[in-house]
């Protein structure tokens, strides 16, 4: 009788909610089985191979801090074939420095961001368009707007390949392909969050958990019925 | 639906059902724990190294004997400025990568000593506390799976043994794991079944359980459709009855029992105190739960499982797999427990 009940609990809780456990396997499947580093789309940027030339650094360090002396995170890298500083500036906010001038050379432009992003591409394929988001409401759920302003280059391969490079630096902020945007959904609905997707804490995961647990637990204890406690075989 | 159905679901819960409670109670865990806390920072403090230099002391970059640098950063700690040198980097600083530091004022090569690694993780703890000892450690490190490159380990005398890592190219602080933090890492753990310490999720003991899950709930869900299509899972609750007449071999007494139409024979039956025998609790796989009847009915999958062609031509079916509504009498063998005195 205790058995019936088990299974009566097991078969109503399932019921309302084994749907989610199909999504749980689901989203979880997919999850595990994309590499990671894939999903954060790595194989698609060429890893800056040009080392510094330093003897042509003829703007230094010393100069830089004597002209901006409230300069900081001082970096000197590269810009495409240009060496440069960029720097945070409390009165000109982000700024980067010619290396061998000391010249400020101003935002990226279209144009600018256009050679970066090919330059960065691992892939074969041409640019389909490019736009500039500078204010929050322009900012895709893709990106965090903590990466603003940024120009968006998106690339003609059928997943839709997207490189966002900061209009300030330069920089090759994050990438994103179908594959990352599918795996962001799969995430929302693996953690039940359906509006914004960043949020573990939710009521509805913590319900839908709590009863799953209680269905998962019966059917165990049925798999353990029937698989242990068997007694007398069919006729 | 087939038989196979519900062993293989039975089976199948059998491999996972295990780790399947595990990602349900982590999962909970991740709902309800408090981020702060969870990822160690509770006593994370951070560290101000800003400092002031006369901008004609720093020495050129041009004269630091280094080769192949692709990115060169000034770097401040506790106030003195370092030349911080990339040679080779990964797209994580987990990864492993090739960094050298450099005094910038006189360009001599410099290293992170232990007492500089003392005086970050003090600095980097909120309030007062003693240093047990502190260790250069190459990986790999138990409590940070993924670093690949050699961090300082200070072990703090504290209520939460606090382990405070400092990564010596650049003194920054990459975690304060403590008491509250070594939970979520085995919920982690657990939840990604990473029992080899690999310290991801993309492998293939994980990959395999998720099939299998997979598997699972496609069957569950396809016995619900089952049960759903035999009108055993009918919402709207309406308690149709119908008169059958039971006759109990094993007592010789014969009831008229009104049941509910919708439910099995095997369940109304028991909610009139008559109990068939049975071991999977009216599942249709152990075949205990017969009755005789010498009306036509159909043939169920589990009867043709679980009953021989002879016993299905006497009429015998089981109970658990026919509702009252296909059959009005019927014979049927009780377990010697049931107490039914009506008559
Ligand atoms: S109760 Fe087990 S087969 Fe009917």
């Amino acid at each position: 009788m205790i058995t019936t009940k088990l299974r009566k609990a097991h078969k109503w809780l399932m019921t309302f909610i084994g749907i989610q456990f199909l999504v749980w396997s689901i989203t979880g499947l997919y999850m595990v089985s994309m590499d990671i580093h894939f999903i954060h789309g790595e194989p698609l940027k060429q890893q800056p191979l040009n080392t510094l030339e330093l003897d042509k650094v003829t703007y230094s360090l010393s100069d830089l801090l004597s002209e901006y002396p409230q300069a900081q995170n001082i970096q000197l890298g590269r810009l495409l074939d240009k060496q440069v500083y960029r720097i945070d500036e409390s009165q000109s906010g982000k700024l980067i420095l010619d290396a061998s001038t000391g010249e400020p050379l101003g935002n990226i432009d279209e144009n600018m961001a256009k050679r970066i992003a090919k330059h960065r591409y691992t892939g074969t394929h041409d640019i389909q368009s490019i736009q500039l988001l500078s204010k929050p409401e322009q900012v895709p759920s893709e990106l965090s707007a903590r990466h603003l302003p940024v120009w968006q280059v998106t690339f003609s391969n059928p997943f839709a390949d997207t490189f966002y490079i900061n209009q300030y630096s330069g920089e090759l902020v994050t990438t994103r392909h179908h594959f990352w945007r599918l795996f962001d959904w799969m995430w929302r609905f693996h953690i039940m969050d359906y509006d914004d997707g960043e949020n573990v804490a939710n009521w509805l995961l913590l319900m839908i958990a709590l009863l799953g647990s209680l269905a998962a637990t019966l059917g165990l204890l049925l798999t353990y019925q029937r698989v242990f406690k068997t007694s007398q075989g069919a006729s | 639906m087939p038989q196979w159905n519900k062993s293989l679901h039975k089976w199948l819960s059998l491999l996972v059902g295990i780790q399947l409670l595990i990602w349900l109670v982590t999962g909970l865990y991740f709902n309800l724990m408090d981020h702060r806390k969870a990822s160690g920072n509770s006593n994370l403090q951070s560290i101000n190294h800003q400092g002031i230099i006369a901008p004609e002391r720093l020495i050129p970059v041009t004269q630091l004997a280094v080769q192949n640098a692709k990115h060169i950063g000034l770097l401040w700690l506790f106030g003195k400025p370092y030349y911080q040198v990339t040679i080779e980097r990964g797209a994580h600083s987990y990864q492993a990568h090739n960094i050298k530091l450099f005094d910038a004022s006189t360009g001599a090569p410099f290293t992170l000593n232990e007492s500089l690694a003392r005086t970050i993780a003090l600095k980097s703890y909120n309030g007062p506390v003693n240093i047990i000892s502190a260790d250069l450690l190459a990986p790999p490190m138990d409590e940070l799976p993924k670093q690949k490159n050699p961090l300082w380990q200070v072990k703090l005398q504290d209520e939460l043994h606090t382990h405070v890592y400092i990564e010596p190219t650049s003194g920054a602080v990459v975690a304060h794991i403590n008491d509250e933090r070594r939970v979520r890492d085995l919920m982690f753990k657990l939840h990604f079944m990473d029992y080899l310490g690999t310290g991801g999720f993309n492998h293939w003991l994980t990959i395999t359980f998720a099939l299998l899950t997979l598997a699972l709930t496609i069957t569950g869900l396809a016995w619900l459709s089952e049960r759903y299509r035999a009108g055993q899972l009918s919402f709207t609750h309406q308690h149709k009855t119908q008169n059958v007449t039971v006759h109990v071999s094993n007592t010789q007494h014969t009831h008229v029992l009104a049941l509910d139409k919708h439910s099995t024979l095997f369940d109304s039956l028991a909610q009139q105190g008559i109990m068939l025998p049975s071991n999977c609790g009216g599942g249709g796989t152990c075949g205990m739960c017969r009755i005789q009847t010498n009306q036509p009915v159909k043939v169920t999958q589990a009867d043709q499982t679980r009953l021989s062609q002879s016993k299905l031509e006497q009429g015998f079916r089981l109970a658990c797999q026919h509702n009252a509504c296909d059959i009005q009498h019927i014979t049927v063998r009780t377990l010697k427990r049931t107490n039914k005195n009506a008559s």
